[in-house]
């Protein structure tokens, strides 16, 4: 049984006080199930991911409820960044096996208004390791600044090599309603914005954001379906201090993605990838194979992931610009890549049409990685 | 053998009983082979820069000393990598050498 992907929706992203986490979560699941064209009571599984301002025990269930949902099946999930794509992952494995027909995958929070700013940052940071890394004072930027230092140096890098990814996604940005960041930006403003972690800036850093986003997945095709041909996941390490820059697990959880498809890096035609800062993105293009040992920021420098460009990629701005509220913006590349395999990206339109699709979610410090290839009915 | 979170000044790691890996956080098992129960052993202190950062932004009510402050990952002689404040480190490959001013590793240039 091929699970495809029928209903997706995302919400604007950005401070926009005066919802809930549950609020956004709602508000992105009636709107992936409109498109789907089903009811609530039409579901069969539920699955929901955490939101740091709710803390609920069972967000699954809470999402179910408020919606009149009665699935036969519900989980909260927490896997990090990579949450929204494990969702997908399980839907898709729960549909396969038969085991449900209507899935809805939903996220959503209050991240930006929920919550203060240090009160995010704390509660972020607990990625680190509560005896080993927390108690040295990293905060999840500087988690990965350290990443960007490895990087940097071990390809003979600067800063400036990592910027036009920052670039590329505010351009992409400019172009998408909704989007948290839509003023122009270049390679010197990035530079010049004010240092987080060196060698990040804040314009290598994803804003925080309220939002919500959510799909559909489901055995009928429907009459503009995306088929999930392959999810694949790698888990390695959860802590900075255990990682193998070498083998982070993306390359492991897209090996497995592309075998399940029987495609390969090479038919992709438009790629959604996690880009929490703009190393993320680096590193994880470069591990997964889709830029070479240090060219990813020269690649987006040629345009090579613009709209028009070899391998479009987070062609809505993704979390550099778009924005990030958590769950919902990792999900927010797989709806974008959803709406470009169905040509209804609008102005946007990456041209083509595009037919095979690739996302990859991160969560943590490169920790759990998530991979799906979809392809257009 | 204990270290510094339970204030001794000290870096330690495991060492699986069998096949002779090393890693720096405490595991219950061997991630490589599976062997349970792995030895802690102590490190010598002295390693290469494999990473650093200026932190300049850190939430209020967080563990950390005034921004900006530095963070480093380490490359013991021992081979396992390990996180730690810095102070004076200006570069990756650096030779650095641990110390614990505030209890918790500062690596500092290797006299
Ligand atoms: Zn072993």
């Amino acid at each position: 049984m091929i699970p495809y992907v029928t209903g997706v929706a995302v919400t604007p992203f950005g401070r926009q006080p005066g919802r809930t986490a549950l609020d956004w979560q709602a508000a992105a699941a009636g709107a992936a199930l409109t498109d789907a064209g089903l009811r609530a009571t039409d579901l069969d599984a539920v699955l929901c991911g955490y939101a740091t301002t709710a803390g609920h025990l069972m967000p699954a269930d809470l999402l179910a409820e408020r919606l009149g949902a009665r699935p036969a099946i519900a989980h909260g999930t927490s896997a990090g960044g990579a949450t929204g794509l494990a969702m997908l992952a399980a839907a898709a494995r729960l549909v396969r096996a038969g085991e449900a027909r209507a899935v809805l995958v939903a996220a959503g929070e209050d991240r930006a208004s929920g919550q203060s700013g240090d009160t995010s940052a704390r509660t972020l940071a607990q990625v680190g390791h509560a005896e080993y890394e927390i108690p040295l004072g990293g905060t999840v930027p500087a988690y990965y600044a350290l990443l960007a230092s490895a990087y940097l140096a071990a390809r003979g890098l600067g800063p400036a090599d990592l910027a036009p990814l920052a670039v590329q996604m505010r351009a992409h940005a400019a172009d998408t309603p909704g989007a948290h960041r839509t003023a122009p930006i270049d390679v010197d403003a990035v530079l010049a914005s004010p240092p987080i972690a060196e060698p990040l800036r804040l314009l290598d850093c994803c804003p925080v954001s309220d939002g919500g986003a959510a799909v559909v997945v489901t055995a009928d095709p429907g009459g503009r379906g995306v088929a999930v041909t392959g999810v694949g996941e790698g888990h390695r390490h959860q802590h900075l201090s255990e990682a193998d820059l070498a083998d982070l697990g993306a390359a492991r959880a897209a090996r497995t993605a592309f075998a399940q498809a029987g495609r390969t890096l090479a038919d992709v035609d438009v790629a959604g990838v996690y880009d929490s800062f703009t190393v993320t993105l680096a590193m994880l293009l470069e591990e997964i194979g889709f830029a070479e040992a240090g060219r990813a920021g020269a690649d987006a420098a040629a345009g090579r992931f613009a709209r028009d460009g070899a391998l479009p990629l987070n062609t809505h701005g993704g979390l550099l610009s778009y924005g990030h509220c958590g769950v919902a913006g990792g999900l927010a590349h797989l709806v974008e890549v959803v709406t470009q395999l169905r040509g209804g990206a609008g102005p946007r339109q990456v041209p083509g049409p595009p037919r095979v699709g690739f996302v990859h979610g991160d969560g943590g410090v490169m920790s759990a990685h998530v991979s799906a290839v979809l392809e257009a009915a | 053998m204990t270290d510094w979170t339970a204030g001794e000044p000290q870096v330690c790691f495991d060492e699986c009983r069998s096949c002779a890996r090393r890693w720096p956080l405490p595991r219950a098992a061997c991630p490589h082979c599976g062997t349970p129960d792995p030895q802690r052993r102590g490190a010598a202190g002295t390693g290469t820069v494999a990473a650093l950062t200026v932190v300049h932004r850190a939430p209020e009510g967080a563990p950390h000393p005034p921004t900006p402050f530095a963070l480093v990952l380490v490359d013991l002689d021992e081979g396992v990598r390990v996180m730690g404040r810095a102070a004076g480190v200006s570069a990756v490959g650096e030779r650095v050498a641990v110390g614990f001013p505030d209890g918790v590793p500062s690596f500092a240039p290797a006299r």
